[in-house]
């Protein structure tokens, strides 16, 4: 049988930000095992402080592992050489686009990780075209980041990393400052990259968007608590409660519905199969 | 903060705008060292006038120029006032119980007064009418012969590039903590200036604290973005030297040449 | 009413190449003790709108009347004002600055004149407000997590107990428990003390649950105001200007497409849908 390789792939990951200063068990990220596919589209959820953006900085190698391994494709983080190629594989949205914008005006900022891939220039400006247009940005091209509101920050740090279109994306929380159009524009976004191919990893606390993907991976504590093809996780989405994270809405109706006594018991994998069983349980009595 | 800083690009096209970045540091280089051989009125007014007509052609408001002055205006007044206390030669212009004022120091005062508003005039014109990238990266052409002699030019202009990327970013640093303490209570506005200034000592040290931290981000952003040095890298900008940039360099020989023609 | 904006406009760097202009014509009014919300797509001028409200940003033309304070283009000595209104701002990490968690949050009332001992009782009392446990006093609030340093800029604000209490998106990047938790915070303290709350927010469900009044803006101008189910009921407007109705809405909307008798789509709180549909399922048996 052929060995099928992960695309991703953390082999008994520990990490800390100051490993000599704290125990072991207060270890921002803890005991981490898990393989990606190529293609795969996966949430990760967990409440904050939990190690989320510091597993999201794992995998691009800015942060390396204090024990264990992380592989990108052929390649580790562990090794500077590794990093270099790793890099340009795998495009981060940060957190906080603060922290990610980087040239002075908007069209110079799209254009810095063309410019590190060295793309030639011809190549370079219609994808920085498009990339704005993506993001509904044309007509900002020469304004500075600095002026921009909070939300066509998040934008701009989004385009920067399309314009790159690396293997594999990372959103860390990229929809926070948007408005509900921005975010249904951005989930969409991520439904396209999937079809195209592109592997994205997505970092969100919203139930609606976790349940977009195929894949929903929970980290807790500092661990990995949960990982399932997020259609079996739905029905039993209320486990979801003990760490704080969002239960998607219908799933918290019946909950509701189950304390006054009326119980649905019928498994459902979204919100419209909740609504035939709402409308059945109506109708039957 | 509403005002244009010092020293910040104005994104508006004119021919100033258009010339090569290169052409026009040279041409700025030359004028600035140009001033310290201007030695009577002919010279300075002449130097003067090639001033605002490079203030014209860029077709940025007079206003803005006057307003990157006023960041000067101290630097002037003090050395104005230095010569006329502490030159003392030449004869006495005026003499008051406290103080004489001797020719010479009236004439130094004028000449350094003239120098700095000069030499803010050319700056200006470059910084305002050039993108901090156009800069850097005309510099890093600019110096890249030097490489021959192992001088890292990508890395220079590459700092260079983060030190002038660095000002707007203080900036905005700076006023959102400002807003952040006003917000709470804090008073930048009554008492004397001696309180004035107090209550702004507050805001220095979290906004050193906040520029390092800055500073780490940034680095962290640009190596998640797959910055790792000048080799293999492409550029958006291009820069080229067009008729327009020869032209800018023989007004400049014409410029010289009747500087050393009129001075004494 | 106590609280008006009268023909206000704002531009951003005027007189400069820069100059944009964020808000346009803006006639509010909003009653001592309400509970606003202003809701807007991305770059609609819901910030500057509220840094006007704190003092922050002065108007280019019109004016502001809160009480009897006149805020103009060339108002001077707002320090008095601004003691009686406090901001939290977007991102609100870049808020802090001081060295400990406790002399962050006494910053406000040691301005404000307290004494020692008051200002420690106000410090103690914000940190039991936002739910941060008294260990952290010490901490450099920059050793905190995201979620932690945003209830530490919550708290800063809470300790002044303003008059006028803003947020500008408080909730965006917390977990779902910290964002409930927040928003019962925000009830109670507006019960408690009885001020006038402006609350920024792209989350219409925190929108529709929490205001007596909501604000809509588009474009740097108000397209409406009202009660949130005068606004939630227009979904053009809603839609043009980039926005949506809450979850719960939505929801009830697509199983009114399946009853013949609509359930009210003016119910906000799932814990009132759900007895809606016992009250129907008993009334039906
Ligand atoms: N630069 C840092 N130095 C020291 N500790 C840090 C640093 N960044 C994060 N931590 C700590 O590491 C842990 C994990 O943080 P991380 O940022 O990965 O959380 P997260 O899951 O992304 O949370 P959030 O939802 O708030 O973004 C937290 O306990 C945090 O306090
Ligand atoms: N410092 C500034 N200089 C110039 N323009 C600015 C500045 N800050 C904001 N703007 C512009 O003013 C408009 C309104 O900005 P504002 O921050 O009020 O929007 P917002 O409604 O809060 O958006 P968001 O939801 O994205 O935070 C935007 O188009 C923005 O680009
Ligand atoms: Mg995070
Ligand atoms: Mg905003």
């Amino acid at each position: 049988m052929k060995h099928i390789k992960s695309l991703i792939e953390l082999s008994g990951v520990w990490f800390d930000y100051h490993p000599d200063r704290q125990m072991k068990e207060q270890w921002a990220l803890q005991d981490i095992n898990l393989t990606i596919q190529s293609g795969e589209y996966v949430v990760v959820m967990g409440p904050n402080g939990s190690g989320k953006s510091t597993f999201a900085r794992l995998l691009n190698g800015l942060l390396i592992p204090t024990e264990g391994e992380v592989r990108v494709g052929d390649f580790s983080t562990s090794n500077g050489l590794g990093r270099f190629h790793i890099r340009r594989k795998v495009g981060m949205v940060f957190q906080n686009p603060d922290n990610q914008i980087v040239a002075t005006t908007v069209r110079d900022d799209v254009a810095f990780g063309l410019e590190n891939l060295g793309i030639p220039r011809e190549e370079m400006i219609p994808r920085i075209e498009r990339a704005l247009e993506v993001v509904g940005l044309v007509g900002f091209e020469n304004r500075e980041p600095a002026h921009l509101s909070g939300g066509q920050k998040q934008r701009l740090a989004i385009a920067g990393v399309l314009a790159m279109n690396p293997e594999i994306i990372v959103f860390d929380e990229s929809t926070s400052m948007l408005d509900p159009q921005g975010r249904e524009e951005v989930r969409e976004l991520m439904k396209e990259l999937h079809q195209q191919g592109q592997t994205v990893i997505h970092i969100t606390h919203s139930a609606q968007e976790a349940f977009l993907a195929e894949r929903v991976i929970v980290i807790a504590h500092h661990r990995l608590q949960l990982d399932y093809p997020s259609r079996d996780l739905y029905n039993q989405s209320n486990l979801l409660e003990q760490w704080g994270l969002e239960v998607p809405l219908p799933i918290r109706v019946r909950a509701l519905l189950k304390n006054q006594g009326v119980e649905l018991n019928e498994p459902i994998g979204n919100s419209d199969e909740m609504v035939a069983q709402i409308w059945r349980y109506l109708s039957k009595t | 903060m509403n005002s244009v800083m010092i020293g910040q690009y104005i994104p508006i096209d004119s021919w100033l705008h258009r010339l090569d970045p290169r052409s026009k540091c040279i041409f700025v280089f030359c004028m600035l060292i140009l001033i310290f051989f201007a030695n009577n009125v002919e010279t300075y007014t002449l130097l003067l006038l090639v001033g605002l007509m490079g203030v014209a052609l860029s077709r940025i408001s007079v206003l803005l120029f006057l307003r990157s002055m006023k960041l000067i205006i101290w630097m002037i007044l003090f050395t104005t006032l230095f010569h006329l206390i502490f030159t003392q030669s030449g004869s006495i212009v005026l003499q008051t119980p406290i103080l004489t004022i001797y020719e010479e120091g009236v004439r130094q005062a004028a000449i350094i007064s003239v120098r700095f508003i000069l030499l803010m005039i050319f700056a200006s014109l470059l910084m305002f009418t050039t993108s901090p990238i156009d800069l850097t990266d005309g510099l890093e052409s600019l110096l890249s012969p030097l490489r021959r002699w192992r001088f890292p030019a990508h890395e220079f202009a590459m700092m260079m590039s983060i030190a002038l990327r660095f000002i707007p970013t203080l900036w905005a640093e700076t006023d959102k903590i400002i807003k952040a303490q006003k917000a709470r209570g804090a008073d930048f506005e009554s008492g004397n200036v001696y309180r004035r200034v107090k209550a702004y000592i507050p805001v220095l040290i979290p906004l050193m604290i906040s520029s390092f931290r800055r500073a780490e981000d940034l680095a962290t952003a640009m190596e998640a973005r797959g910055y790792a040095g000048g080799v293999g890298r492409t550029k958006l900008r291009v820069l080229s030297i067009r008729r327009a940039d020869i032209l800018l360099l023989v007004c400049f020989a014409i410029v010289a040449t009747a500087l050393f023609w009129m001075r004494k | 009413m106590e609280i008006s904006f009268q023909d206000i406009t704002y531009t951003y760097s005027i007189g400069t190449p820069f100059e944009h202009r964020a808000l346009q014509a803006i006639q509010v009014q909003f009653n001592q003790g309400d509970y606003v919300a202003v809701i807007g797509k991305t770059g609609s001028g819901k910030s500057t709108l509220v840094q006007l409200l704190a003092g922050l940003l002065l108007p280019t033309s019109g004016v502001l009347q809160v009480w009897d304070t006149r805020i103009h283009s060339r108002s001077k000595k707002l320090g008095e004002y601004r003691k009686k209104v406090g901001v939290v701002f977007q991102y609100p990490e870049h808020q802090l600055f001081e060295e400990t968690v406790a002399k962050d949050i006494g910053f406000g009332p040691k301005n404000l004149g307290c004494d020692v001992a008051e200002i420690e009782h106000r410090v103690s009392e914000a940190m039991s407000w936002v739910g941060l446990s008294p260990d952290l006093r010490d901490r450099s609030p920059f050793e905190l997590s995201g979620g932690q340093m945003r209830r530490v800029a919550i708290a800063g604000v809470l300790a002044m107990r303003p008059d006028i209490l803003i947020l500008d998106e408080p909730t965006a990047g917390l977990d779902f428990r910290g964002q409930r938790d927040l928003l019962s915070i925000l009830k109670r303290f507006h019960q408690h003390f009885g001020c006038t709350v402006v609350h920024v927010t792209h989350n219409m469900n925190e929108a529709a649950e929490l205001a007596e009044q909501i604000v809509l803006m588009s474009d740097g101008k108000v397209i409406a105001t009202g009660r949130p189910v005068d606004i939630f009921r227009n979904l053009p407007n809603l839609q043009v200007s980039g926005l949506d109705v809450p979850d719960v809405t939505k929801w009830i909307m697509s199983l009114n497409q399946k009853l013949s008798t609509p359930i009210s789509t003016e119910i906000y709180e799932l814990s009132t849908l759900v007895d809606e549909l016992i009250h129907r399922g008993r009334r039906g048996s």
